[in-house]
């Protein structure tokens, strides 16, 4: 055998030898579910129920996978990332947009993940997950159905799907406009904002079909029925062609035949999210650090809280009680802060909770 | 025929001292990121398995560090750092490092340190190698390179595709499940020409760069059916003519840069830098050498969200005077001064000394070194839509070190202690109306100790090389943003410790080569909370390398297993690393 012959045939032994030792794999990805979570995890089960008080949505870091869950009990005790805690130090997954609770049964709408993570209420352990949806951000329910809005991308039609409640399964979905955003049930209807539109879709729930495009405000979001049974759409504004703030976000009042009826002219971008106080009657948003209160039926709206010393508010909410709740980033810096102020805007208390909260779910005694 | 002479100094010439530490890409399948993490334990954080890798030099982050290939600045002007994953060893000559401040005469950034990338000092032969890789999760490598030299001529020519499938497995944390990566598959093509051509007293020189990659975004673990991507295209290229005058030399050095950066189906960000400089270097009686010159840079980006911005001018000059007072004792004066147009000025005074002491079986040499140092906003920074604030202030530091280096025998040990003040350092902030905005509202105080233990011992026919780099770092929030609570508390993704404990056995013709390193737990708020932090890892590698001679051919045989023991350890949160996995490389030298 020549020289050039055996280094040709060594060569080729090593690379026989080698492959045989990679790593080939190509099964199927497996899902998570209740039985797949270890079972050897010491923390399961011992932080007590849930079955009220306060969860604190804090939706966590971009890309990084780190939001979670923290609770506020009536005591005003406070556990942190107690989705983690429950289910055996699981990730809850990467921005946790919303969640939604109903009876018994919370769901975690997981934006970019694309999953609803399905917990019960008291244990906060994981019942299912939900994988068939696409930037998942809002839920509400009627009957036996979910509807959950899905934005499915930044470049397709936005949509929602409808869940049924029992199984867990994804019966239909309908497509709405672009970034199918908060969800509102009123006479049988649902009512979409499309937040990369102008337009709030209507969709009538007997025949699952959009019976109406109504054009509201730039960058429609947060919806809540008022006292009188008038729906309110907060539209946060939009950006001038040079990217500078258009400063046209606005208030949007629609009447019980979805007529547009009244619009404030807000004179400035805003947070698209919104709170009612216990009656219905106030409502009340934020830009930065300061909130807005607006009395139904006013011309204008009024500074309730400014919090110079706060970084960015980034959820709000009014507990049964009628405090507020308002949730600071701190930029994602650093975690989260909650303050609760009293119905005077006097500032009560403060709570350090996990990374971005951005939104509370109430669950009364 | 007139033999080739090199005329330069290595890589050192863009250096303000010497206090400067070759990298050695050893590895001439890897990229310049895990040689720099291997080398001299510098934490890069690495967006995932042959993904994105910044870098984190001296607690600082990714835009701190100046990166000069041929002296010329390369961070890209749209986001300030450099990808290191998008160096490979295959197109690089040579790599150094300068820890800390003003290290390099010029560019921006330098808080950190700088890394020193290839310089036309080499002497090229007339040789060519084949280089050709195969390993775990898909991945292959082919590579060639030729150098060649003729009469004044002499250049050399490598290209290279490298493709991974990155489908590995691992447990998912929190369940009993494993999972296999998705969407983590890269592909890179790179091609590098040079050539110099030497007459007289002069050389002139010309280096051309062009990469390629499409990488898929590696997904965070929960969210692991994304299809996310980038590609990115970069055009680097320079050209240089150096003479030899009388006493001193003058180098002038033109440098054209241009990226271009697609993200999904967005438009492509593109970036264009033209930079002209030219340095020289004098000698003043016995004592007294001077280096002097000046940068011109114009910086330029187009994106949807960069419209319609006026190139960026920068300027330095500067002026580096070393007195060599005897044998033993030398000192540096540095001036600098650098201005930005619209974007400030700044006047960066060093002054360093250096004392050496020569023994019969070795030698210690301390210095010290006191330095401000600064870096411009980037352009994304200043120009953003939305957001961008044009009215930034570069970001200053002053920093001061002492080191001892010490060789004995066929051992050496080198050890600095360092310090820096930082401030108005660039965060980018929630304003109202949803939109985020540039402030400089950070202080940070970084303190550290980097020891390097180098060690030869010969028994017979066995001969070990080990290596031991040990890095201890505080990067301290020093301001109260965005909270009290945040005072005080170490920097996110910067470990206080990193480890690297390397060992080559070299018996007759094999080496066996064992690297361990260990990287210590990382926060990723300010507000240093466990819960938000990434745990502490080890890792082992075992490469072994045999050469087959026959004639004037080498062939190389290295197999390499990686992580060892199989951990599961993640270098950026929620983001997989591989566990063991394994590689084969044959180059074959002609």
């Amino acid at each position: 055998m020549t020289q050039s012959k055996y280094i040709f045939k060594t060569i080729t032994s090593f690379i026989l030898i080698f492959t045989t030792l990679l790593f080939i794999s190509c099964a199927d990805d497996p899902e998570v579910n209740p039985d797949s979570l270890s079972s050897d995890d010491s923390n399961e089960n011992t932080l007590g129920t849930f079955s009220s008080g306060i969860f604190v949505i804090n939706e966590g870091n971009f890309l990084s996978d780190d939001g979670s869950i923290s609770f506020i009990d009536s005591e005003g005790m406070i556990q942190n990332n107690i989705f983690s805690d429950n289910n055996s130090s699981f990730p809850l997954g990467d921005v946790v947009q919303s969640m939604y609770v109903n009876d018994t049964t919370a769901f975690i709408l997981v934006n970019n993940s694309n999953k609803v993570e399905v917990v019960d209420v008291d244990e906060m352990n994981l019942l299912h997950t939900i994988s068939d949806v696409s930037l998942p951000r809002y839920m509400v329910s009627e009957g036996d159905y979910g509807y959950i809005s899905e934005w499915v991308s930044f470049s397709d039609r936005g949509r929602i799907s409808i869940l049924d409640l029992n199984t867990y399964e994804i019966l239909d979905t309908i497509n709405v406009g672009f970034g199918a955003e908060a969800l509102v049930i009123r006479d049988n209807k649902l009512y979409v904002s499309n937040n990369f539109e102008k337009t709030l879709s209507i969709m009538d729930l007997t025949t699952r079909e959009i019976i109406q495009t109504i054009t509201v405000g730039t960058s429609p979001a947060a919806m809540i029925i008022d006292q009188n049974g008038d729906l309110w759409i907060l539209c946060s504004g939009g950006y001038n062609a040079d990217f500078t703030l258009a400063n046209n976000g606005s208030l949007v009042r629609l009447d019980s035949n979805d007529e547009v009826i009244q619009e404030i002219a807000l004179g400035m971008n805003v947070t698209g999210k919104m709170a009612a106080n216990v009656d219905l009657s106030i409502l009340y948003f934020y830009s930065g650090t300061t909130v807005y209160s607006y009395g139904i039926g006013d011309e204008s709206y009024d500074t309730f809280i400014e919090n110079t010393s706060a970084i960015s508010f980034y959820g709000i909410g009014i507990a049964p009680d009628g405090d507020m709740y308002i949730g600071d980033s701190k930029g994602f810096q650093s975690l989260g802060s909650v303050y609760v102020y009293d119905q005077t805007g006097q500032e009560k208390e403060e709570f350090e909770v996990g990374r971005g909260p951005n939104g509370f779910v109430f669950i009364p005694d | 025929m007139r033999p080739i002479e090199i005329m330069g100094f290595g890589l050192v010439p863009y250096a303000t001292g010497d206090v400067v530490r070759v990298i050695h890409t050893v590895d001439p399948l890897k990229t310049l990121d895990a040689a720099l993490f291997s080398q001299a334990g510098i934490y890069m954080k690495n967006y995932g398995h042959q993904q994105l890798s910044t870098i984190s030099f001296r607690g600082t982050s990714a835009v701190h560090t100046n990166v000069l290939w041929h002296g010329i600045p390369v961070n890209a002007p749209t986001l300030g750092s450099t990808d290191f994953s998008q160096w490979h060893a295959w197109l690089i000559d040579d790599v150094a490092i300068q820890p800390g401040n003003q290290g390099a005469l010029y560019g921006s950034g330098s808080i950190g340190g700088t890394v020193f990338i290839d310089h036309f000092n080499k002497i090229r032969t007339n040789t060519a190698a084949i280089g050709l890789g195969l390993g775990s999760f898909g991945y292959n490598f082919q590579g060639g390179s030729a150098e060649y030299k003729k009469d004044q001529l002499q250049g050399t020519t490598h290209i290279y595709r490298e493709a991974i499938n990155n489908d590995f497995t691992y447990p998912l944390k929190g369940t009993d499940l494993i999972q296999t990566q998705q969407n983590a598959a890269a592909l890179s093509y790179g091609f590098r020409q040079e050539l110099q051509h030497f007459w007289n007293n002069q050389r002139l020189s010309v280096d051309l760069l062009l990469f390629y990659q499409h990488r898929e975004s590696q997904p965070v673990i929960s969210q692991n059916y994304a299809q996310d991507f980038i590609k990115t295209h970069n055009i680097k290229s320079v050209l240089e003519h150096f003479i030899d005058v009388n006493k001193g030399s003058i180098s002038t050095t033109l440098g054209w840069i241009n990226d271009q950066m697609i993200y999904n189906q967005n438009p492509a960000i593109r970036s264009q830098q033209i930079t002209l400089t030219q340095r020289y270097e004098y000698d003043i009686g016995h004592h007294f050498h001077l280096n002097s010159g000046f940068l011109i840079s114009l910086l330029a980006a187009k994106g949807s969200n960069l419209e319609n911005i006026n190139p960026q001018k920068q300027l330095d000059f500067f002026m580096i005077a070393t007195y060599r007072i005897n044998d033993g004792w030398s000192s540096t004066l540095g001036l600098r001064e650098s201005f930005m147009i619209d974007a400030g000025s700044k006047l960066l005074p060093s002054l360093g000394a250096e004392r050496k002491w020569i023994f019969p079986k070795g030698s210690l040499v301390s210095h010290a070194k006191i330095a401000k140092g600064f870096r411009y906003p980037t352009l994304n920074d200043r120009f953003w839509l939305p957001g961008g604030n044009p009215s930034l202030k570069p970001e200053q530091s002053v920093s001061t070190e002492i080191g001892f280096k010490v060789r004995y025998r066929k051992l050496n040990t080198q050890v600095n202690v360092y310090q820096t003040w930082a401030q108005d350092w660039i965060l980018w902030l929630p304003q109202s109306g949803n939109i985020w905005r540039p402030e400089n509202i950070q202080k940070v105080a970084i303190s550290g100790i980097e020891y390097v233990l180098g060690y030869q011992y010969s028994l017979n026919e066995m001969e070990l090389e080990s290596q031991v780099v040990l890095n201890y770092q505080r990067s301290i929030n020093k301001s109260a943003y965005p909270s009290q609570a945040a005072y005080g508390n170490q920097l996110p993704y910067v470990p206080y410790f990193t480890a690297i404990w390397s060992n080559k056995f070299h018996i007759k013709k094999l080496s066996i080569a064992l690297d361990q390193s260990y990287t210590s737990r990382r926060y990723t708020t300010l507000d240093q909370s466990d819960t938000y932090s990434v745990d502490p890892y080890f890792l082992l590698d075992i490469a072994i390398d045999y050469p087959l001679i026959l004639g004037s051919v080498t062939t190389q045989i290295s197999i390499k297993a990686n992580n060892i023991f199989n951990s599961y350890y993640e270098n950026i949160q929620n983001r997989a690393m591989p566990g063991i996995n394994f590689q084969l490389q044959i180059i074959i030298k002609l």
